[in-house]
């Protein structure tokens, strides 16, 4: 239960970060997300960042819609 | 799953990955999908170009349209079509979808009680995908069709089942089974075929061919081209009225779909049907609360047990039950056929569900 609500809060604060336009919001985001351990290229949250980086490297868009839990 | 496989983590590599949590400020003339899933992928140019779909659900569980191997399929496919571009851009031209209208869930006029969206973003006020679905469902039904209010979307993504067909999922194209005297049949599909083009669309997955068959009318003729033997196959599939009909229940934003009838039900357990003679394959839903004039004034009560309706008597779960009087009882003044347990007894009773016709631009949803 306590492990649920930490989650919970730091998912909220990664949001608002977001909201915020915090630099630091995807890390805390990956993190609250369990995101762990797939590697550094996801972004997160930024469909304009992505598109920038697929224009500059070539390479395609895969992009996830998966809700915070 | 990327987390999982190590194909897929491999292949995510080779492209930009990207992960929205939340539809706040999405934008739906780019990203159109079946917004009742847990997950969705989209592939995509960078020109906004959607190369395919990924993320599909059979009303038989979440899995069975799902695989890593699936996915792996459809991502080197995305991958060789991205590489391809611009050639058989005209293949991906439709996948974009039709313009919904609006810009962002935030925009769709008609939705209701949702004041806080332009807020900052926290978990108390995220538009989750499904919330998508249920704000097209307000604007749809502000307009009353044919004397009642039901979205036109009612059957979304149709699965491959709807045609007559089953698709293998770890090749998201594969015809593995063909229902005899099915649309897919007439068509002259067969087992082994793959689906290479339907509706001027590439078909990479099962989603691709949903997001296609969604947008078909109620009654359509789909083109097709198919691959069998190394041999290219073009043929036509014609889709009679109700070809669309799927099982809904399991959409989270079917949970609060009008018209509410105001019959609330309980469905009992194997034990409680044992005490009461039920077969454990047979229906058995305590009422437990008439909330409507119509049903207050039928033979209805609370406390009965519903062991029968028009005549089936297949068990049903709450849910399912609601689902079962959207579906076949949605016109004002429709009558069910029940059967009920009280005190013992089976009694046939007929119940009129609603007498009220909704007039245009109420606010009345239930």
């Amino acid at each position: 239960m306590r492990r649920t609500a930490t989650l919970q809060l730091s998912v909220m604060a990664a949001s608002w970060l977001a909201a915020l336009g915090g630099g630091v919001s995807q890390d805390l985001l990956r993190e609250s997300l369990r995101d762990r351990g797939i590697g550094d290229e996801w972004i997160y949250d930024d469909w304009s960042e992505a598109r920038e980086r697929s224009a500059a490297t070539g390479k395609p868009i895969f992009a996830v819609f998966r809700c915070v839990p | 799953m990327a987390r999982q496989n190590k194909h897929v983590r491999e292949l995510c590599q080779r492209f930009v990955c990207v992960r929205l949590v939340k539809m706040n400020g999405v934008d739906l003339r780019q990203f159109q999908f079946d917004y009742d899933m847990t997950w969705a992928g989209l592939f995509l140019h960078h020109d906004g170009t959607v190369l395919a779909r990924y993320g599909a659900r059979s009303p038989l569980g979440p899995m069975v349209y799902n695989s890593a191997k699936g996915l792996v399929s459809t991502m080197r496919r995305a991958l060789d079509a991205h590489a391809r571009l611009p050639a058989g851009r005209d293949l991906f031209a439709g996948k974009r979808g039709p313009d919904p209208g609006f810009t962002t869930p935030e925009d769709i006029k008609g939705a209701s009680g949702r004041r806080r969206d332009r807020e900052r973003v926290g978990r108390g006020n995220c538009i989750h995908c499904h919330n998508v679905h249920e704000r097209f469902h307000d604007v749809e039904m502000r307009v009353p069709t044919d004397g009642f209010r039901r979205p036109k979307t009612i059957f979304k993504y149709p699965p491959p089942e709807s045609l007559g067909l089953s698709i293998d999922r770890d090749v998201g194209n594969r015809v593995t089974r063909v229902r005899s005297d099915s649309s897919a049949a007439r068509a002259g599909i067969a087992k082994g075929d793959e689906l290479r083009v339907v509706g001027g669309q590439s078909i990479f997955s099962i989603a691709d061919l949903q997001f296609v068959l969604h947008h078909l009318d109620e009654e359509a003729t789909v083109s097709m081209e198919l691959r069998r033997d190394g041999e290219t196959i073009r043929t036509s599939m014609s889709l009679p009225r109700g070809w669309k009909r799927n099982d809904f229940t399991w959409r989270a934003s079917m949970t609060g779909f009008p018209p509410d009838r105001g019959l609330h039900v309980f469905k009992l357990d194997t034990d409680d049907k044992k005490a009461l003679g039920v077969a454990a394959s047979d229906v058995a839903l305590e009422v437990r609360g008439l909330f409507k004039p119509a049903l207050e004034r039928s033979p209805l009560e609370e406390g009965d047990i519903i062991v029968g309706y028009d005549g089936e008597k297949k068990t049903l779960g709450a849910l399912e039950f609601q689902s079962y009087l959207r579906v076949h009882h949605h016109r004002p003044g429709s009558v069910i056929r029940l059967v009920v347990l009280r005190d013992g007894k089976r009694l046939p009773i007929q119940v009129r569900l609603s007498e009220e016709t909704r007039a245009a631009g109420s606010s009345e949803k239930g």
